[in-house]
């Protein structure tokens, strides 16, 4: 029993060995079916390979090497062939770190695999690359050859870098954004409890406005985190129905002016209703978000002007302040989430910056567009345009939201 | 010499006037005299001949930042000697441990509690 399993069903126990079978059967159909050489097989699979690729001769001389590696490092194939890897292109190539591995590390191994090295290359500047090589035996030629494969991983490390710099960034704004207004409503209760008795009742009255006022914020702040989550992960999902827009800004408009008694707040609306086929919480959340912005850029006192209005079947809003203004750089890029991480001034009076990312992306969830006109020091007009679908006749108009 | 114990003298700088409220309330019912600066260079010029017992200093302030005035009042003879309580919602450890080093007397991470605050003022200035 023991023997016939030896020899007829004998498993195969390394690794090493399956990947040989896998190997040798691969080649010989492949090579089979397209009637190719082996060496002509491998040439292929090395110029298909998308990363740089170096055949080396144990003396490390480039025996070929692929499109990528010329395209990536800029030479030609008459510069590289027959040379010696180091003294390639200026010797930009004569690395200790590589030298190190080449000849210390691979001639013990087999291989060595991802290892990260940073230079300062003569035609490409600094790089870092990923280096990953085998030893192979050419059985026909009797010799080593060693296949070198380098990765530029120079962007891919930039953006990781730059993604975790705005990760931890975000986290210390958000906790920043998060305890301020819990420090109100800690330092305001803790005193209401300790000096009960010494304080007046209008002057307790203001404090737990104070209080209901900072988890108003807190409240609007988890609620942009989450919307803008569910945006980037694609689940915010609009509930179109037929919405009033004239009563949807009267209201909002009229919140608005409770919120901010300092400032004057105008509301300019035609005769005819305004209606639309949309998501009215949403629409609300647009149009509250800019008036917002809007009273926190400018002085108190000064006036933000609400209009709306249909142009060729779209109907436009735009929320006019008389606040501090935007440079005609940052015109577009006040919409970007990022942008609003990475230049958050000292100035800005609190917010993560998530509000007008926020509103581009519900009023592009409606087919619609928002921009912004400015001019510094004088106040910013936001706009959004948003297409009036046509609504049946008859149709019941509701405010939504 | 600048007077001790109640009726000292507190400038609070802090850019968020509830907060500000806040802590002047506190104080003023623990019977210290409080004055307000909502940014640094208000703070800084307040600090000056106003006989300061202590300031209470947010990090984070528009224009010249908590750290600039902490620096600024560490290097100026006339206010090196005063108490700095650094007040903020930077919850870092390396933050607390720099605004050590540059001088501050305490470091008090926001939300802070009526009692909280008024122990860490009372305990520099006994």
């Amino acid at each position: 029993m023991k023997d016939k399993l030896k020899t007829k069903e004998r498993p195969i126990s390394e690794p090493g060995q399956m990947r040989q079978r896998i190997a040798e059967e691969t080649k010989r159909k492949q090579v089979g079916k397209t009637t190719l050489k082996p060496e002509e097989y491998a040439e292929s699979i090395v110029q298909t390979v998308r990363e740089p690729l170096l055949v080396l001769d144990s003396d490390l001389r480039v025996i070929s090497a692929n499109c990528a590696f010329y395209q990536t490092f800029q030479v030609t194939p008459g510069e590289t062939e027959g040379k010696v890897l180091y003294d390639l292109g200026n010797r930009q190539w004569n690395i200790p770190k590589l030298r190190e591995l080449l000849e210390d590390i691979l001639p013990k191994n087999t291989a060595f695999n991802d290892f990260e090295i940073e230079h300062d290359f003569a035609t490409l500047g600094r790089r870092i690359m990923l280096l990953n090589a085998r030893r192979i035996y050419h059985e026909t030629n009797r010799t080593q050859m060693i296949l070198l494969a380098i990765e530029d991983i120079t962007e891919r490390k930039r953006a990781e870098e730059k993604l975790n710099k705005l990760k931890s960034n975000l986290l210390s704004t958000v906790s920043h954004e998060l305890r301020t207004p819990l420090t109100t409503i800690k330092g305001y209760s803790t005193m209401l409890l300790d000096y009960d008795k010494r304080l007046k009742q209008d002057e307790k009255q203001e404090y737990l406005s104070a209080i209901d006022r900072a988890t108003d914020r807190m409240t609007e702040l988890i609620d942009h985190l989450l919307d803008m989550s569910c945006l980037e992960a694609g689940l915010l999902k609009l509930n179109k129905t037929p919405t009033n827009i004239t009563a949807l800004l009267l209201t909002t408009v009229a919140e608005a002016r409770l919120r901010a008694p300092g400032h004057k707040i105008v509301l300019n609306l035609p005769k005819a209703v305004l209606k639309l086929n949309g998501d009215g919480r949403r629409i609300r959340q647009v149009v509250d978000n800019l008036i917002n912005n809007a009273i926190k850029y400018s002085e108190m006192g000064s006036t933000v002007t609400i209009g709306a209005q249909i142009e060729s079947s779209k109907l436009v809003a735009s929320v006019a302040d008389q606040g501090i203004g935007i440079t005609r750089e940052n015109l577009e890029k006040v919409f970007d989430r990022m942008f609003n991480l990475e230049h958050r001034l000292a100035q800005d009076p609190g917010g993560l910056g998530l509000g007008l990312a926020l509103c581009k992306a519900l009023v592009e969830a409606h087919s619609g567009r928002i921009w912004v006109e400015s001019e510094l020091g004088k106040g910013s007009i936001f706009y959004f345009a948003l297409p009036q679908e046509v609504i049946a006749e008859g149709e019941a108009y509701g405010e939504k939201g | 010499m600048v007077k001790k114990g109640s009726r000292a003298t507190i400038l609070i700088i802090e850019d968020e006037v509830d907060i500000r409220t806040f802590a002047s309330r506190v104080l003023e019912l623990e019977g210290y005299r409080v004055r307000q600066a909502s940014d640094g260079d208000e703070g800084l010029r307040l600090a000056r001949g106003n006989q300061v017992a202590l300031v209470l200093l947010d990090l984070r302030l528009p224009g010249r930042d908590g750290w600039a005035v902490l620096s600024q009042m560490k290097s100026d003879p006339e206010l090196s000697s005063i108490p700095v309580v650094v007040f903020t919602a930077s919850a870092g450890a390396l933050q607390r441990s720099r605004a050590l080093a540059e001088g501050a007397d305490d470091y008090l991470v926001k939300p802070l509690s009526a009692t909280s605050l008024r122990e860490s003022i009372a305990r520099i200035l006994r």
